[in-house]
């Protein structure tokens, strides 16, 4: 079940029309069973993985805090086994393929390289979340829940169940552990996030996949026209990864619960480490938390520096898919932020404004490894010459039109303006109407043809 | 004394705030959901063209192919009739399915004063069984100009039963006429904006995307696009479905129809990217086709005799454009071998 789809929303008002008239254990026993309703959707035995996921990370969260002598092996379980799913459902086929590769390239014998295992939507998130939550335990952070409920509810939550934001135990459990109260003024804030989300996903990024689609589907699409499609498929994820996020939020407020932010306007980054402080942040977090400062952080020496961040982004590329070049895309990032440092070392500066257009470029530049799997396509297109420049620049410029209304919104996204429509609830009702009527009527007229799934529901 | 009065105050003010608020809500509600409503259809429909029936009569067809990009890709019509030395007409329309061909057979074919001898129906995975809604929006105008429901013998589409889901979306689109409105423009992805910016008009551009993004340039992108798509079994598709439709209209304009159900790309070891439930979706047609005396091939089989490859293929389905003459020369033979034969049904090229 998809957030563009029909079902969804039915799903949605059942859940929201229901919730207010129930207790608090009631309102979470609904979650649940809407959570796992959402998940088993289109294949019900996912929805036993993402039961095993909770046994495990209930239970050993309970052991660590019972049992604090053999701690440290419960946590190693714990992450042995939820890791070790993840790894057999996504990683297992990438790993066969490569080294029967490299057994091929090496000259022995190969073998049969082809290994056909489902990828449960959302593993990824969902493992990241529930593992969090019991280091989180085992470093005393939070205290292991007893309530099972609740903790199922916290690892399967549907509007963030499948693209995150990751959420932390201290930021979700506290939520749920209380009842929710009606609030028309959540209820309108959430409205108009949802439908700003939605408009984003099915008018802006559905109609730039519909440019980026084509020009990566063209055998030969020339330079020119793959650095529109790099640049173009920069906003299109843009605005599908935050749309996405902005329904989950806007869902989740709906129900009375507040959502980590995940996109600060990642196009006004000035340097690569601030792209990251602003671009899925709670992945960064998750990383920087419980793998880079783990690892000694920056704590350690230059050297130590270095490697740390290698390992945490060739880490992060290989967490959003199993193929090299995820895993290229994460090093290309680390090469940047070491590259901006060396910089920095050497005193370079330069204004605001143009560190921001060099670091869109850069990211954006970036991005090509990350749509494109195939290097030797990479390779080929690159440094051909340039075709149909003309229609390469009108497609760009139809890709910026299209990204307005986000460019826009990172403008008037500051106090001085959020100050005046906020000043008093008419006020507040008047934006908020707004942006939601006007998201409804450009999604009935602009919406593209066909609306593709989320790119990070594939992670 | 005083502070119990203050606590009835700050409870009567949050009282009044919180209803006020929720009036708030429902006045949004109320604007969010009537407002697009006012931008009203301006949608005139698209008269009945009689054109395609003259365009037709004027083939003087033996053969007709029905079908949709897929044919299109596989059957050459005039390389074929020169083959086989019959006259060979395709009707493919992009995008279409059985509701749009029925309308093809009983509005156009049906209409013609000398209908063909042969209808071939080309389709892909469970296809044939699907109702017409499936088709989307994208079919409105092409349904509509093929249907003339003011003159009586005309065929307008049969009203089928629908999910409660499609009834409600059928529902919204009265509600909000402007969400069909545009429809038409929304699969292309450049804006006259943007063309303008540049100094190109619609035909520079529209020759300008051939060359890059057009059938002949495009990648192997099979794996990661169009998978086999299955609905659900075929006794439970059937009886919603235009099947039916297009076999006796077929029978009373006097063509013999033939349902040709194409092959998904094969797998890269060779084997057909065939799930069992489409299989025996395609055993269970078969039966009942042929319990109806009706010709029925399943071209899935040549992938087995190795006759049509992955190579081919330039996605899940459609055939590389180099490789249409060698389709139409594979299913030629197949015909002028099979065309006066007697056997009805289960016939393999």
């Amino acid at each position: 079940m998809t957030f563009q789809s029909f079902e969804y929303a039915l799903l949605l008002i059942a859940v929201f029309s229901m919730y207010w008239f129930l207790s608090r254990r009631y309102q979470n026993i609904l979650l649940l069973a809407a959570s796992y309703v959402f998940y088993s959707y289109v294949d019900i035995r996912m929805a036993l993985l993402l039961g095993g996921y909770t046994l495990v990370s209930y239970f050993a969260a309970r052991r660590i805090s019972e049992d604090s002598d053999n701690s440290k092996r419960y946590l190693i379980g714990a992450a042995v086994v939820s890791l070790g799913t993840l790894a057999v459902f996504k990683y297992a086929g990438f790993f066969v393929e490569s080294t029967s590769e490299a057994f091929d390239t090496a000259g022995l014998a190969s073998f049969d390289s082809t290994l056909k295992i489902i990828l449960p939507i959302g593993i990824s998130f969902y493992t990241f979340q529930s593992l969090g939550y019991v280091i989180d335990v085992y470093k005393g952070r939070v205290d292991a829940r007893k309530n099972l409920i609740d903790t199922a509810l916290f690892i399967s939550f549907f509007p963030q169940l499948v693209a995150g934001p990751i959420e932390r135990a201290s930021s979700l459990f506290p939520q749920l552990e209380r009842r929710r109260k009606f609030d028309a003024d959540r209820t309108m804030s959430g409205l108009s996030l949802l439908s700003w989300g939605l408009f984003k996903k099915l008018v802006i990024a559905d109609n730039i996949g519909l440019i980026v689609d084509n020009i990566f589907s063209a055998n030969d699409p020339g330079s020119s026209m793959l650095w529109v499609g790099t640049l173009t498929f920069g906003i299109q994820i843009l605005a599908d990864f935050s749309g996405y996020t902005d329904i989950a939020r806007g869902s989740a407020r709906l129900l009375g619960i507040e959502l980590s932010l995940n996109f600060r306007h990642p196009w006004l980054a000035s340097s690569p480490a601030d792209f990251w402080r602003r671009w899925h942040i709670t992945l960064s977090e998750w990383l920087r938390d419980y793998v880079y400062i783990p690892l000694g952080g920056n704590q350690k020496g230059n050297r130590r520096t270095t490697i740390n961040l290698v390992i945490t982004f060739a880490l992060g590329g290989l967490w959003h898919g199993a193929a090299w070049n995820f895993v290229i895309w994460g090093l290309l990032h680390a090469a940047l932020i070491l590259v901006w440092r060396a910089a920095s070392a050497l005193n370079v500066r330069s204004h605001q404004f143009v560190s921001i257009i060099i670091t869109f470029f850069a990211i954006s530049a970036i991005w090509l490894a990350f749509r494109e799997g195939e290097i030797s396509y990479i390779v080929d297109n690159i440094f051909s010459a340039g075709r149909e420049n003309q229609l390469a620049a009108a497609l760009a410029i139809t890709a910026l039109l299209y990204s307005l209304p986000i460019w826009l919104h990172a403008l008037v996204d500051r106090p001085a303006f959020t100050d005046i429509w906020t000043r008093n609830d008419v006020s507040k009702t008047v934006a908020y109407t707004a942006i939601t009527l006007t998201s409804f009527i450009a999604i009935l007229i602009l919406r593209a043809e066909t609306s593709a799934e989320f790119i990070y529901f594939r992670f | 004394m005083s502070q119990p009065e203050r606590t009835d105050n700050t409870e009567n003010n949050s009282r009044s705030m919180n209803h006020r608020s929720v009036m708030l809500l429902v006045l949004m509600l109320l604007i969010v959901v009537l407002a697009p409503m006012a931008f009203r259809d301006r949608h005139i429909p698209v008269q009945f063209d009689q054109s395609a029936v003259e365009s037709f009569e004027a083939t003087d067809a033996n053969i007709v192919f029905l079908g949709n990009s897929l044919l299109d890709t596989r059957i050459a019509p005039d390389y074929l009739g020169e083959l086989i030395d019959l006259n060979v007409t395709s009707l493919a329309i992009d995008g279409t399915a059985p509701g749009t061909w029925y309308l093809q057979l009983a509005n156009v074919i049906a209409e013609a004063t000398n209908p063909p001898e042969q209808i071939y129906v080309f389709f892909h995975d469970d296809l044939l069984t699907r109702h017409l809604y499936f088709t989307g929006p994208k079919d409105q105008r092409l349904q509509e100009s093929r249907t003339h429901s003011n003159v009586s013998g005309y065929g307008v589409l049969p009203t089928r039963s629908e999910s409660v889901t499609d009834k409600i979306k059928n529902f919204l689109d009265k509600l909000y006429p402007i969400a069909n409105q545009s429809s038409t423009s929304r699969d292309n992805p450049l804006s006259s904006i943007g063309l303008k910016f540049v100094g190109m008009d619609e035909i520079e551009s529209t020759e300008a995307s051939g060359n890059i993004f057009g059938f002949a340039n495009k990648r192997d992108l099979a794996p990661t696009i169009q998978q086999p798509k299955y609905h659900g079994s075929f006794d439970s598709m059937v009886g919603e479905s235009f099947l039916p439709f297009l076999y006796e209209h077929a029978a009373a304009i006097g063509s013999e129809i033939v349902f040709v159900r194409v092959a998904a790309r094969p797998n890269d070891d060779g084997s057909p990217n065939e799930p069992n439930a489409l299989a025996s979706y395609s055993a269970d047609l078969r039966d009942f086709l042929e319990a109806r005396n009706i010709r029925y091939i399943d071209m899935t089989k040549h992938v087995v005799d190795g006759a049509v490859d992955a190579g081919m293929y330039y996605d899940g389905y459609h055939l590389k454009h180099r490789f249409r003459d060698h389709y139409t020369e594979f299913f030629a033979e197949w015909m002028l071998v099979e065309i006066d034969s007697d056997s009805r049904s289960g016939a393999t090229p």
